[in-house]
């Protein structure tokens, strides 16, 4: 399978991305595409000669990274060095697509968006980095068995200050914004948790540890469709919004008054 | 006729309505039934006045306020004659006065009952030196706690937190920061506290950008420059957030090394008191 | 005396009349005239919205727990079970989530309660571009005035009851506007919270103060209003037979006493239609409040929201006085409402000081002919929208992944310079528009310093006349009110609903 093949199929596989659901529903299917490689990995790897993998993790540096981050993952003045940020921060950034930038200068901010590599490149990009220097490694979520209310006061106490309580995001000052949480999938909300990326400060497992990991990544994925119960949830902006929507009720107040109002001509 | 249809349709959201709360059909059936039936009968009631009821143009004849001279004269005539009467006792009318006054003051005045006078344990807060550190739950903070790039919200420990009392601990390197003059042993491993009370309105200062290191008030905006001692450096803020001095003892754990570099807390009339209070 | 009735309800008026003696008084109030003009009914909304603020509320009120004792939440509501939170703020998600109608109700009080405030703010607009607050209606203007500002502090304590991490921020901002006031500000705010935030049964005390002070002073208020409206009898604008010194228009019985109930019901109708399907304030998401949480884009409801912008507008400085300080927040907050409520309070009396008009006026002025006033009033009206943006500027910078400094500095331009834009822009467009009309349709264009004369003849020469000029002009112009006013808050509107069209694009892109 090649890459461009690998990106017309998943494109194919998502849709429009309207649904946020279909958008989930897709990446489920990456996922599990994933782990049904990694299952069938030592198979493959006797086919294609063990020497492979390794190998191609290096080049792939080499061709997309290592004009910006060094050619060791020293880092250079157009970039950090990635010596120690460990596999969790690699895979975040490459998953994302927030990396490679599109274009190679300092100063820019990067964007979520569409990856630029296949998972199984990205896995080697990852394999790579990770082995550059100790750094978090990926978390391994686990939300079978959660505790959403914990999570919602973890949530409110350390997200919501900058995501804000339904993860729409918020302003910051100087430095783009706090990005919305809806599109960003549940592991990769687990790896930015742990390695803070751009202006996020990040959380230790001393700080917040890996069940109180399951638990907040829970309530943000419950945040994507919450349980709105009283109608159209009026994109929970809060009282920004119901300003609009008062406006608009008056506005069709205002036209019941012309109608009773009216001078009857004639 | 669209008159009666409207009443009926009213009456039968109505009974709708009562259904749909038998059967607990949720919120939006209660509303939907509901709107209809006051609605119905809105545009009914409004049918009936404009097509079966006069409609045409009344005039009436607006009312005079202002009275007739001889009227005012006579109403003053009548008030100045008590009036004299009760000049005439001078003294009295003045008792009178001073003793309503009195038992107006006298009923009023425990209102006081409604809060404590400020002076006692004004802004007190929770630190002082040699008070452990404590996360939300309880956990104290050690030296290990955080990576830099962290931050979390921390309380004095062995006391029921008070408004006041909450601390934004953030780590940063050591090189990063460019703190004023004698701040230099406050931070322990890159550990710096300040209070996470906002100095513009109160809000929690919950909002930490780890590039650039600022702390974000996200009530007005208020932003403050950790390195430089949590300066304003943006938005209303009038004052730079009051920072807690920190040291580690020889178990790796965070404890206070003093009370705030200056007051917590919003601007207020007393504050210069205040200031020299805890400094 | 002799029956005069045999129905039974005639018989128990006459009962009741034999007692009271009211049927004059009766009779005269069922031939009470409402002239008819569209405007005239925002005061209406207003009235109405209350009541079904009274009736939502009384059921609120019924579920209701003003306490601030800690419970651990363990209702229906599955990412709330297990939460430490106040009494106050889990009955709040009980009524919702487990009395039956409980949430719709919540819901329709508290819509009711932002039309409640959008009505009065538009009829007191109406009041102050046509001019209805001069002789003898200016102890109603100022009547009216106070009731616009006990509705915001009712809806402010309202607002706060429900101890949810929104209200909660708003209630600590509340504390220290009040600390900030010069001299009494810290005795204030101990007084009003018993004690040093978050004081001691503030909610009991917000509690009283919602349900049962601020509500009787409203309802009596109320009362005082409508019969100063009554005393006079109504304004009307000028046309045909209409005179200083009559009223034509519609008599209250029947025909617009069943209109105004025909009113009441499609208010209550549109506010119930909106607390069951437009989701207002829902708490559970916002989650209870703690001293040391808070969220982005918190915002207030928007007869606050001004306030907030004003707040976030002001530059972080604050006046030291030897020992003491006025506050930042005391001049956006205190300092600023208090002048623009002194200046509406004021207003009848600045009027008739500048123009020297200190004479009777029914008839009303179309905004177009008094060009200096109506300019005013729209750039007061521009500056308190430049606010409202800037109480919600992080969200919508947020929306559209703008950068909050820039925005910040505009707003602090546009809040001096866009009022004296649209004043300017209003001040030649009224009188290009008044200068355009045949005088005769014009209202008192030089004003009259002489009080009318009120027991002038009815039906004068000029009647006639002014009557055809009316008519002939109605046909040439039509009745543009109703459209102007509704095509202006259409235009905001749709501008709004543009914004999140785009900005729901550039969301998509971005994915």
């Amino acid at each position: 399978m090649t890459y461009s093949d690998a990106v017309t199929r998943r494109r194919a596989a998502r849709g429009d991305r309207r649904d946020r659901a279909r958008a989930l529903l897709g990446w489920a299917v990456v996922l599990a595409a994933a782990g049904a490689l990694l299952v069938f990995q030592p198979a493959r790897g006797q086919e294609d000669g063990d020497g492979d993998r390794p190998e191609r993790g290096p080049a792939l540096y080499q061709a997309n990274c290592a004009s910006c981050h060094g050619n060791r993952g020293e880092g250079t003045f157009r970039g950090p060095s990635l010596i120690g940020v460990g596999a969790a921060s690699a895979d975040y950034w490459l998953r994302s697509g927030r990396m490679p930038l599109p274009i190679r200068e300092p100063g820019q901010e990067a964007k979520r968006g569409e990856p630029a590599f296949s998972d199984l490149q990205i896995r080697e990009l990852v394999d790579y980095v990770a082995s550059l220097g100790d750094g978090p490694q990926i978390p391994e979520l686990d939300l079978t068995d959660v505790d959403l209310a914990k999570g919602g006061e973890l949530y409110r106490l350390n997200c919501a200050s900058c995501h804000n309580w339904d993860g729409k995001g918020g302003a910051l000052v100087n430095r783009g914004n706090a990005p919305p949480l809806h599109p960003v999938p549940d592991r990769q909300l687990a790896e930015a948790i742990r390695i803070g990326p751009g202006a996020m400060p990040q959380f230790s497992e001393r700080q917040l540890d890996d069940e109180e990991l399951n638990d907040v990544v829970a309530y943000a994925d419950y945040l994507r469709t919450p349980q709105d119960a009283g109608g159209y949830g009026l994109a929970h902006w809060g009282p920004s919004t119901e300003t609009v929507a008062g406006f608009v009720a008056m506005l069709v107040l205002v036209l019941v008054t012309a109608w009773l109002g009216e001078r009857r001509r004639g | 006729m669209r008159v009666a249809l409207a009443f009926l349709v009213s009456m039968a959201a109505s009974v709708g309505f009562i259904g749909a709360y038998q059967l607990d059909a949720g919120t939006q059936w209660l509303a939907l039934s509901l709107s209809i039936a006051l609605g119905s009968l809105g545009a009914g009631l409004a049918w009936w006045s404009r097509r079966l009821m006069p409609q045409e143009s009344s005039e009436e004849a607006r009312p005079t306020l202002a009275p007739p001279p001889e009227e005012e004269r006579e109403t003053a005539e009548t008030f100045e004659a008590g009036r004299r009467g009760i000049r005439r006792r001078g003294l009295l009318g003045g008792l009178l006065a001073a003793a309503v006054g009195a038992l107006g003051l006298g009923t009023v005045w425990p209102a006081r009952s409604l809060g404590p006078p400020p002076s006692s344990g004004f802004r007190q807060t929770g630190w002082r030196e040699g008070v452990h550190l404590i996360d939300e739950t309880g956990r104290r903070i050690g030296i290990d706690t955080l990576d830099f790039g962290g931050v979390v919200t921390v309380f004095p420990e062995g006391r029921d937190p008070a408004a006041d009392d909450q601390v934004v601990l953030m780590r940063i390197p050591l090189e990063d920061l460019d703190l004023p003059e004698g701040r230099a042993n406050w931070t322990p491993d890159g550990y710096v506290a300040f209070s996470k009370v906002c100095t513009h309105a109160g809000c929690p200062v919950g909002l930490y950008q780890d590039v650039g290191y600022l702390l974000l008030c996200p009530c007005h905006q208020a932003t403050f420059d950790v390195v430089q001692g949590a300066v304003p450096v943006f938005g209303p803020a009038p004052r730079e957030l009051p920072q807690l001095p920190l040291r580690a003892d020889r178990d790796g754990l965070l404890l206070a090394a003093g009370d705030f570099s200056g007051p917590v807390g919003p601007d207020r009339w007393r504050l210069g008191e205040v200031k020299d209070g805890d400094a | 005396m002799t029956d005069h009735t045999t129905t039974p309800i005639g018989r128990l008026a006459q009962w009741i009349d034999q007692r009271v003696g009211a049927a004059k008084f009766t009779r005269s109030t069922l031939d009470y005239v409402f002239p008819k003009h569209f405007s005239f009914l925002f005061g209406e909304i207003a009235l109405y919205s209350f009541v079904v603020l009274v009736g939502t509320g009384i059921f609120l009120a019924l579920f209701y727990t003003p306490s601030e004792a800690e419970v651990i939440y363990a209702g229906t509501y599955d990412p709330l079970r297990g939460v430490a939170m106040t009494e106050a703020y889990e009955s709040v998600v009980d009524l919702s989530f487990s009395v039956r109608a409980g949430l719709l109700f919540r819901q329709t009080h508290h819509w009711a309660a932002i039309i409640f405030l959008g009505a009065i703010f538009l009829h007191l607009c109406r009041v102050f571009f046509t001019g209805a607050f001069r002789r003898p209606r200016e102890l109603n203007w100022i009547t009216g005035v106070t009731l616009m500002v006990v509705a915001i502090a009712e809806g402010f304590a309202g607002y706060s009851l429900l101890d949810d991490l929104l209200s909660g921020t708003g209630v600590r901002i509340a504390y220290s506007i009040a600390e900030s006031i010069p001299v009494v500000g810290t005795w204030l705010a101990y007084w009003i919270w018993g004690g040093e935030y978050p004081g001691e049964g503030f909610l009991s005390r917000l509690f009283a103060v919602h349900i049962f002070l601020l509500p009787a002073v409203i309802a009596a208020l109320i009362g005082v209003h409508l019969f100063l409206v009554a005393r006079p009898h109504h304004t009307q604008f000028a046309g045909p037979g209409k005179r200083e010194d009559n009223v034509v228009g519609l008599r209250l019985w029947p025909s617009y006493a069943t209109l105004s109930v025909g009113l009441f019901f499609l208010v209550a109708a549109v506010l119930n239609l909106m607390g069951g399907f437009l989701q207002i304030n829902p708490v559970w998401l916002y989650g209870p409040y703690d001293v040391f949480v808070v969220s982005s884009g918190s915002q207030a409801d928007w007869y606050f929201l001004w306030l907030q912008g004003a707040l976030r507008l002001m530059p972080g400085v604050s006046l030291e006085l030897g020992p003491y300080t006025v506050a930042n927040q005391f001049f956006p907050a205190v300092l600023y409402p208090g002048v623009v409520f002194a200046l509406l309070y004021l207003w009848p009396f600045l009027e008739a000081r500048v123009t020297g008009d200190r004479g009777e006026h029914h008839l009303l002025d179309r905004p177009r002919d008094r060009p200096l006033r109506t300019a005013l009033g729209a750039a007061a009206i521009a500056g308190f929208v430049v606010l409202l943006l800037a109480g919600s500027d992080d969200v919508f910078v947020t929306t559209f992944d703008w950068s909050i400094v820039p925005v910040r500095n505009v707003e602090r331009v546009l809040f001096f310079v866009l009022p004296v834009l649209v004043g300017l822009g209003v001040w030649k467009a009224a009188r290009d528009l008044s200068r355009a009309d045949p005088p005769d349709r014009r209202s008192a264009a030089p004003a009259s310093t002489e009080p009318t004369p009120a027991d002038a003849p009815a039906g004068s020469s000029g009647v006639a006349a002014d009557a055809v000029a009316y008519r002939r002009h109605e046909v040439r112009h039509g009745d543009s009110g109703p459209t102007t006013l509704v095509g202006a808050i259409a235009a905001v509107g749709a501008a709004v609903a543009v914004g999140s069209l785009v900005r729901r694009g550039l969301r998509d892109r971005s994915h």
